[in-house]
């Protein structure tokens, strides 16, 4: 009798421990398991990486000091082609550890969707492909800012960024830099799959905050102009414009930069239903987009770079009254209160990260590059969109003959390059897109800071390359670029008695 | 050894560990009697303890000596004590037999002479007893027994006989025959002798860990709104700040300091063998920061103290391991109080307290004339003139009165200068805002009690009430009502049920408040419409006044909108509800005398409504339609700016009404344990004792919030939201409504064997495996074993001992164990949250990463070294116990940067380890004992370090000088680092050394280089020692006793003060009048300059004053001594109760947090427990209470 007991104790007790790992099986919270399809889809939603590039337009030639501006450290680093050693909003480090993020995203997304059991492959196709265009799209981002320009001559041996295949499941992990080209290759990969995948049948809204079909060919058309692949980058422009040029993907400034505010143009220039809008992505952003801090597009920028006061591209740069200016390509005034009472919060803009004017600059160069045999293409396009930007007032003829008058020594082909170079910058001021050029093409930038103290960025400069966080280095071992002649900002800010 | 040797002895262990069973043998060393006899008859005497015990006298009528007078005073002595003191008098002696003490004549004739006497002691089961000692009472001559139970002495025949043996109950008896046969008895486990771990109750001589005792009744602050309020200074090892008094709000309560960098170190509370779950989960951090939750920090706020038997804080890893992971931080167990058999009694306790207001002289706050020379300056400097006031958020006098110019009401002063008329009236209203917004408070306390029993039942039923009228004016209230019902039913010899039932109800109003939130680029905290009065009181301008000439209200702006403190506690308050109801069962039986195995059970609910009620005419509601100029409506940013109408003004989503908003979390805990506790029966000198258990948790939370716009108070209750509402919350990715749910599950397996040989050496180790859920779904890391081996030595029984009669006790004990606690806020699997896209067009539903799987996760954990002795002397007039521990936290969870290559760029992990190391002395005495006088005193000293062995060093300047303390390597838990002040320049503004020692005015506060060159290290949060001083005097019916709490060696930042500007809003401190004001002032002062506007342009985006705040100029130490508490207790002699039906009285009365004897001067009086959090924090006051205790 009394053994009995003991033993049923016993059996009892031995019974609920078998059930001990279902019953922690529990969930703690609200949090998911990616357990369908849909799920998988919105973790590739946040597979767009939310850090700006802001530091790429302070490090251009786009940009100049003024005094009367508030000049963060986070800003005046970068214009002086600096260490950046600050980690939020608006800096390196932050577009480095945002791009990996998205790529995280990614990657999980790309491993659950191989576990899940759900009889639905049209959707499941879909979603890989969005997901391997986040993913190499990211890496492309990565390499080209922190890693040598691709060439092919060096590219093999060019230190790269760390390839992420996989997500991380350990708190730390050893990893090392590929060199430029394993990344080139490993991202072509991701893209050529992606561009057979991806299909718009899914996507809720207007799809522009997804890589739909028309995103992922411009970045097509980007990843491989980058490699110097012009073919293909041609191929990839031409498909997405339908083989000739589309005035329906470009803007017109004259109908976009109307408007009773710059909120409100700012709205039309990123409205994701205009067809030239091919991705949107949501940035977070500090002080980058603010009319009042940091390098602006100067006056003086705006003498040495306008051709004619026709341009409409010009039409509604505000201010100048403090000698600097911004464009109404950002919202500005967009807060993520941290309460409803509260007057903190994190500002945010939506960025046009992919628009059919930069596929057409890309196609431009890509037919120029490619010599004399695209000529009547390339005349073609420009012609248009000159004309178009120009309120008919200039044509393309009309500008060669005017360049070549400024730079006899050039070749008609470096001649055609500069050209269209130059227009590109005016089209994307203020949005990043000029450093890329002034890397690949290796172009020289000047800046002058408050004090009036000049500084030359050279043609083959290591301080293009930037520098990796400094956290990646310190804790991460990561090898460092090689950027010489980057003098370290011991205390910038600091006042010497 | 066959199975009936084994059987044929008897047991001992198996009583050690049992519960309670309360025989009437028993019973009498728990019969406590209380006499005060003054040449009375013995038949009074009889009567005296007939009635405070269950027993009656049996004896001849002849044999008393009516005649004959006796005088008598004990306090709450055993029985058994007072019977042989008083019976001699009347020349009688006693035995017991069941309720009836019998009493028969003292032999005079008995023999002095000794003679050789031999005797046999046996069980109950008539086994032998071996090893027990046998002592002639008042000598040193003893025996021991042999393996027969027999043993030989000589010894006059008249000549008392005290014979124990651990685990029986002691036996004195009078020799009387030469040959004597004793049985000896279990021993009963009576509170004082044992230690509570909640699930077990062991013999405190077998007990191998470390723990302290707490008796309620002594303890216990009456009036005293947290219970653990009244545990500072009281017990060795247990640290206790008192952050703030409101009702509800926990204190911060660290045992053996902090183990962990980043975890809450709260330790685990335990009722009635019950874990204790918090009714919200508050972090370490949110316990200072005043936020509405902090009322719901104690899990103990719902307990009535009059309840409350004891408290049992358990200390080291072998006392907390029945507990296992969570208990890592201490366990403190609360043991209710139960019911007596054939005991019937009626208990009421009353107490009425008074806290006292603050007042200014506490505070070093300047005069409202010396305010106004300020804002003078300021303006003269450029920083308030009209077109500024017309723009600002708030203003005081100086701001009211650019504010009547603009409206025509006043003109301008002679010369269109300053109307110093009108700013007279405020320059000289030195305006008391403790004298408006507070008065003394009113504490009521009520409970009643009823307990007893019948033959095999026993109960304990309570009501109490506690009301406080609140210190400040308008909205500070409490009542909170509770209700316990605990039964016992024995059904059958070896089966015993326990059922308890308790309630609690809380109604609690708060000024409105909002939770703080930290501004990422200021670094700073900042709370939106704090109305605190404490804060509002010691941080608002005095020369602003509170009623106008006319007596009449007067407001002043604040959020663009009118504002008046009086007004607005009255319009905006938070009501909080509490209802927490739980059930308990408890069931205990005994299929063999060996094998005891319980079960316990226990389901609570808990429900808590937090409304805050935002009256339409309040400030707060008025701010969000704040729009009677242009100046205003382009900065007001509570008003709507619709995207659709870009060219439209801002406008208002709240142009009528107020706010409804909730908030309500709700708790259900299940709880299940069963146990097995096994004595087998070896042989006398080995006994063996097997606890083992099974137990499972389950924690469900669920938490709602809604906000209501445009509830119209006075009307009726009319909803009136503006259409707008949703397209104003959704632009800023606010939300209107919140639903969220938490689950906790646990599940534990435990093993504990205690070995002791002899009574003497004793022997523990504990086996532990618990698993959670928290973790997530990764089941490598979800699980944890914890051990410990302990062993302790009874000295004093040893025969070497047996000379040095002055010992009563001397147990060396030691401890080595191993332990877990789950880390902060961490998952092992990867989590993803799904949230609403943040964007203008385009709304769709995403999936976040929150964190990435983590295979490498695991629980904090930490090994621990107790060494340990307990001493008494002198018979226990003095008692030592002193304890030394060393501890090593291992696997401790901070934040680690990593590559940023996995996506996240900073995780928390396993990653740190600390060493910490204290000691701890507790010293009781009795200094002075007569029947009129006694003198008890008590002091522990504790002492403790702690250092951070391994870290990755996380912490930016930004966060390495903050106010709390940062944790770096090398340095303790947390430690405070200063910037070094260089002094101020010559316009008078701070100068600081860089790493190289040169002078600077800003530093990067992102970087992380040179971090201990450029910064000083002050010292640490903690205290490297504490603890407390208690005296208590009693002359005959009074009582007087006092209790000093002291802590040493920590160091505090002062209050951010010091700013280049300020404003015309709020108070200064004193210091601000020795700023610096002209050139060569530096080299007096170091309070810095009032910036010129030109030359703060210079500095602009500096971080000068703000390191100037957080610099070496501004440290103060941590240290005080506090004559914490002051109480008077009068007992109404028995003889004026005679007539009445009632038991006993008793009166005290009380005053706690009396006087700070000493505390930094630096302070200036400001309590260097508090912390000016604002919300719902108010300092410590001090209060009087008076009781009044009945017995019927």
């Amino acid at each position: 009798m009394k053994y009995q007991n003991i033993i049923i104790a016993g059996a009892l007790s031995l019974g609920l421990f078998s059930s001990c790992d279902r019953f922690l099986d529990e969930t703690p919270d609200n949090r998911l398991r990616l357990d369908s399809y849909e799920k998988v889809a919105e973790l590739v939603t946040n597979a767009y990486a939310d850090g700006s590039g802001v530091f790429m337009e302070w490090m251009s030639d786009n940009v100049g000091a003024d005094p009367k501006n508030m000049s963060r450290l986070e800003m005046t680093q970068p214009y002086l082609w600096q260490n950046v050693e600050i980690e939020g909003q608006d800096t390196p480090s932050y577009y480095w550890s945002s791009n990996y993020n998205a790529i995280a995203h990614a990657n999980q997304a790309l491993e659950a969707l191989e576990q899940i059991k759900e009889n639905n492959p049209a959707y499941k196709k879909a979603i890989r492909g969005e997901a391997l265009a986040c993913r190499a799209f990211a890496h492309f981002m990565l390499v080209n800012v922190f890693a040598k320009t691709y060439d092919e001559q060096t590219a093999g041996t060019d230190l790269g960024v760390v390839i992420m295949e996989k997500p991380e499941v350990r708190l730390l992990v050893n990893y090392k830099r590929s060199s430029v080209k394993e990344v080139y290759d490993f991202i072509e990969k991701d893209l050529n799959e992606a561009l057979e995948l991806v299909t718009d049948e899914y996507y809720k809204n207007s799809g522009k905050y997804h890589f739909n079909k028309n995103a992922l060919l411009a970045f097509a058309t980007k990843f491989f102009l980058f490699k110097k692949d012009y073919e293909k980058a041609e191929k990839y422009a031409l498909e997405l414009f339908g083989g000739s040029y589309n005035s329906q993907m470009i803007r017109n400034y004259q109908e976009v930069y109307t408007g009773t505010s710059d909120e409100v143009m700012a709205r039309k220039f990123t409205n994701p239903t205009f067809a030239g809008n091919l991705l949107l992505i949501r940035k977070d952003v500090l002080y980058g987009y603010k009319a009042y801090a940091g390098y602006r597009f100067t006056e003086d920028v705006y003498k040495s770079i306008i051709l004619s006061k026709k341009d409409q591209r010009f039409i509604a740069s505000y201010g100048f009254g403090g000698a600097t200016s911004f464009f109404p390509k950002f919202q500005r005034s967009l807060v993520k209160r941290t309460s409803i009472t509260s007057s903190t919060g994190y500002p945010y803009t939506i960025e046009v990260a992919l628009r059919a004017e930069e596929v057409l600059f890309n196609l431009l160069e890509a037919l120029t590059m490619q010599g004399d045999t695209k000529l009547a293409t390339f005349k073609l396009f420009f012609d248009k969109y000159l004309k178009n930007v120009y309120a008919n007032s200039i044509d393309y003829n009309v500008l060669e003959s005017n360049y070549k008058r400024f730079f006899p020594t050039l070749t008609p082909q470096e001649l055609r390059l500069k050209i269209v170079l130059d227009e590109k910058r005016r089209e994307f001021i203020e949005e990043g897109v000029r450093w890329f050029d002034i890397c690949r093409h290796h172009l020289r930038v000047v800046h002058t800071d408050v004090t009036g103290t000049t500084s030359i960025l050279t043609e083959n400069d290591a301080r293009k390359v930037l520098q990796i966080p400094e956290t990646a280095i310190l804790y991460g071992g990561l090898q460092p670029n090689q950027r010489e002649n980057s003098k370290e900002p011991t205390a910038s800010l600091v006042i010497r008695k | 050894m066959n199975k009936t040797f084994i059987y044929s002895f008897k047991c001992l262990v198996s009583a050690l560990f049992l519960l309670c069973t309360l025989h009437p043998a028993m019973a009498q060393q728990a019969n406590l009697i209380t006499l005060n006899m003054e040449k009375a008859t013995i038949q009074s005497f009889f009567q005296a303890v007939e009635k405070q015990s269950k027993y009656t006298f049996l004896y001849r009528k002849d044999l008393i000596d009516s005649s004959k007078r006796i005088s008598y005073v004990c306090k709450a002595k055993p029985l058994n004590e007072v019977l042989s003191e008083v019976l001699p008098q009347a020349n009688l002696t006693y035995r017991i037999k069941d309720l009836t003490i019998v009493l028969s004549p003292i032999n005079q004739t008995s023999k002095k002479a000794k003679t050789a006497i031999k005797g046999n002691i046996v069980d109950e089961q008539n086994i032998p007893i071996i090893g027990a000692t046998v002592k002639i009472k008042g000598t040193t001559q003893g025996a021991i027994t042999d393996i027969d139970g027999n043993f030989n002495l000589e010894a006059s025949l008249d000549d008392h006989l005290i014979i124990s043996y651990v685990g029986l109950e002691t036996i004195e008896r009078k020799v009387g025959e030469k040959n004597i046969k004793v049985v000896m008895k279990d021993n009963s486990v009576s509170l004082g002798d044992v230690v509570v771990t909640g699930y077990q109750k062991i013999n405190r001589k077998m007990f191998t860990g470390s723990a302290s005792k707490v008796n309620a009744e002594e303890t216990l602050l009456k009036g005293n709104p947290d219970l653990t309020n009244s545990l500072q200074g009281k017990v060795s090892g247990v640290q206790i700040s008192n952050v703030s008094s409101t009702f509800g709000a926990s204190p911060v309560l660290t045992i053996r300091g902090n183990s962990s960098i980043n975890g809450t170190n709260k330790p685990l509370w335990v009722v009635d063998g019950v874990v204790l779950e918090d009714l919200t989960t508050v972090s370490a951090e949110e316990l200072t920061s005043g936020n509405l939750s902090t009322l719901l920090s104690s899990g103990v706020a719902g307990l009535n103290p009059e309840d409350i038997s004891s408290f049992e804080i358990l200390k080291d890893v072998s006392a907390t391991s029945l507990y296992g992971a969570r208990a890592m931080n201490g366990v403190i167990v609360i043991t209710t109080k139960q019911g007596k058999k054939d005991n019937l009694s009626i208990n009421y306790t009353g107490s009425l307290a008074i806290k006292s207001k603050p007042n200014y002289n506490e505070f070093n706050i300047m005069n409202s004339v010396d305010e106004m020379s300020i804002y003078k300056e300021l303006e003269r400097k450029g920083w308030i003139d009209i077109t500024t006031v017309a723009r600002s958020e708030n203003f005081g006098a100086f701001g009211k009165m650019f504010d009547e110019i603009t409206r025509k009401n006043i003109n301008w002063g002679p010369n269109g200068g300053l109307n110093e008329q009108f700013l007279s009236k405020y320059a000289n209203s030195n305006t008391d805002w403790f004298n408006t917004l507070f008065h003394n408070s009113i504490v009521n306390q009520h409970s009643l009690s009823l307990s007893g029993g019948g033959k095999s039942t026993t109960y304990y039923a309570s009501l109490s009430y506690y009301n406080d009228n609140g210190m400040a004016v308008a909205s500070d209230k409490v009542d909170r009502y509770t209700a316990s019902l605990r039964g016992n039913f024995n059904i059958s010899k070896s089966l015993n049920v326990g059922i308890k039932l308790s309630a609690n109800i809380r109604d609690q109003r708060v000024p409105g408040t909002k939770d703080r939130s930290f501004d990422a680029i200021t670094g700073e905290f900042r709370r939106d419409f704090d109305i605190n009065p404490f804060n509002y009181a010691l941080n608002t301008s005095r020369s602003m006044r509170a009623y106008d000439s006319n007596g009449n209200l007067e407001f002043f702006r604040r959020s663009y909108a009118d504002f008046n403190i009086l007004h607005e506690l009255n319009h905006n308050f938070v009501d909080l509800t509490v209802k927490d109801l739980s059930s308990q069962m408890d069931l205990e039986y005994k299929p063999m005398k060996e094998l005891t195995l319980r079960g316990s059970f226990q389901y609570r609910a808990a429900n808590t409504l937090k409304e805050h009620k935002i009256h339409e005419f309040s400030n707060q509601a008025e701010a969000y339609r704040a729009d009677y100029s242009q100046p205003i409506i382009d900065s007001n940013r509570f008003l709507f700016r619709n995207p659709a109408m870009p060219t439209s003004n801002p406008y208002s989503i709240l142009p009528e009404g107020g706010f409804y908003n909730t908030d309500e979390s709700d708790l259900r805990h299940t709880y299940f344990r069963a146990t097995a506790d096994y004595s087998p029966k070896l042989s006398m000198d080995h006994v063996v004792n097997v606890f083992a258990g099974f137990e499972l948790n389950k924690v469900e939370r669920k938490y709602r919030a809604n906000d209501g716009w445009g509830y119209l108070w006075n009307k009726g209750g009319v909803v009136v939201t503006h259409p707008d509402v949703m397209n104003y919350l959704s632009q800023q990715d606010e939300v209107y409504y919140y639903y969220n749910e938490m689950r906790d599950r646990r599940i534990s397996s435990f093993i504990n064997t205690a070995y002791s040989y002899k009574g003497k050496y004793i022997l523990n180790a504990g086996f532990r495996y618990d698993g959670s859920n928290q973790l997530g779904s990764s089941r490598d890391a979800r699980y944890l074993p914890s051990w410990n081996v302990s062993g302790a030595w009874n000295m004093h029984e040893e025969a070497f001992m047996k000379d040095l009669t002055f010992i009563n006790m001397l147990k060396p004990k030691i401890s080595y164990g191993y332990n877990g606690i789950m880390g902060p806020s961490t998952s092992a699997e990867l989590t993803i949250y799904a949230r609403q896209a943040l964007r203008p067009t385009d709304k769709e539903v995403y999936n976040n990463i929150t964190s990435l799987e983590n295979k490498d996760l695991t629980w904090e954990k930490m090994y621990e070294l107790n060494l340990g002795f307990e001493a008494a002397f002198f018979n226990n007039r003095l008692m030592v116990d002193f304890a030394h521990y060393r501890r090593k936290s291992i696997d401790l969870i901070d934040y680690v940067n990593t590559p940023g290559v996995g996506g996240e760029a900073i995780k928390l992990g396993n990653i740190g380890n600390m060493k910490s190391s204290g000691f701890e002395f507790a010293i009781n005495t009795v200094n002075i004992s007569t029947k009129d006088f006694d003198w008890k005193t008590s002091l522990n000293l504790n002492f403790h370090k702690s250092e951070i062995t391994k870290l990755n060093n996380f912490s930016k300047f930004s966060t390495a000088i903050s106010n709390t303390g940062t944790a770096l390597l090398g340095y303790p838990q947390r430690g405070l680092f200063s910037v070094r002040f260089a002094g101020l320049d010559k316009e008078g503004i701070p100068t600081f050394y860089g790493a190289n020692n040169e002078i600077v005015y800003n530093m990067n506060l992102q970087s992380r280089e040179d971090l201990d060159k450029i910064l000083k290290y002050e010292g640490p949060i903690e205290p490297k020692s504490y603890g407390g001083l208690n005296n208590s005097f009693r002359y005959k019916d009074w009582t007087l006793s006092f209790g000093l709490v002291y802590k040493f060696g920590s160091v505090i930042r002062l209050d951010d003060k010091f700013y280049p500007t300020y404003n015309d809003y709020s108070a200064f401190p004193k210091e601000l009048k020795n700023r610096w004001m002209m050139p060569g002032d530096e080299k007096k002062t170091n309070i810095p300059a009032i910036l010129d506007k030109r030359v703060y342009d210079r500095i602009e985006g500096m971080q000068t004053y703000q390191m100037y705040n957080k610099s070496t100029e501004r440290v103060a130490k941590g240290d005080f001594i506090r004559l914490k508490d002051l109480s008077i207790g009068y007992r109404l002699p028995k003889k004026c109760l005679k007539q009445t039906f009632i038991n006993s009285a008793n009166l005290s009365f009380q005053a706690t947090n009396l006087l700070l004897l000493y505390s930094d001067s630096k302070l200036n009086g400001i309590d260097p427990e508090f912390y000016l959090a604002g919300g719902v924090s108010s300092p410590i006051s001090k209060m009087y209470t008076f009781t009044v205790n009945l017995n019927f």
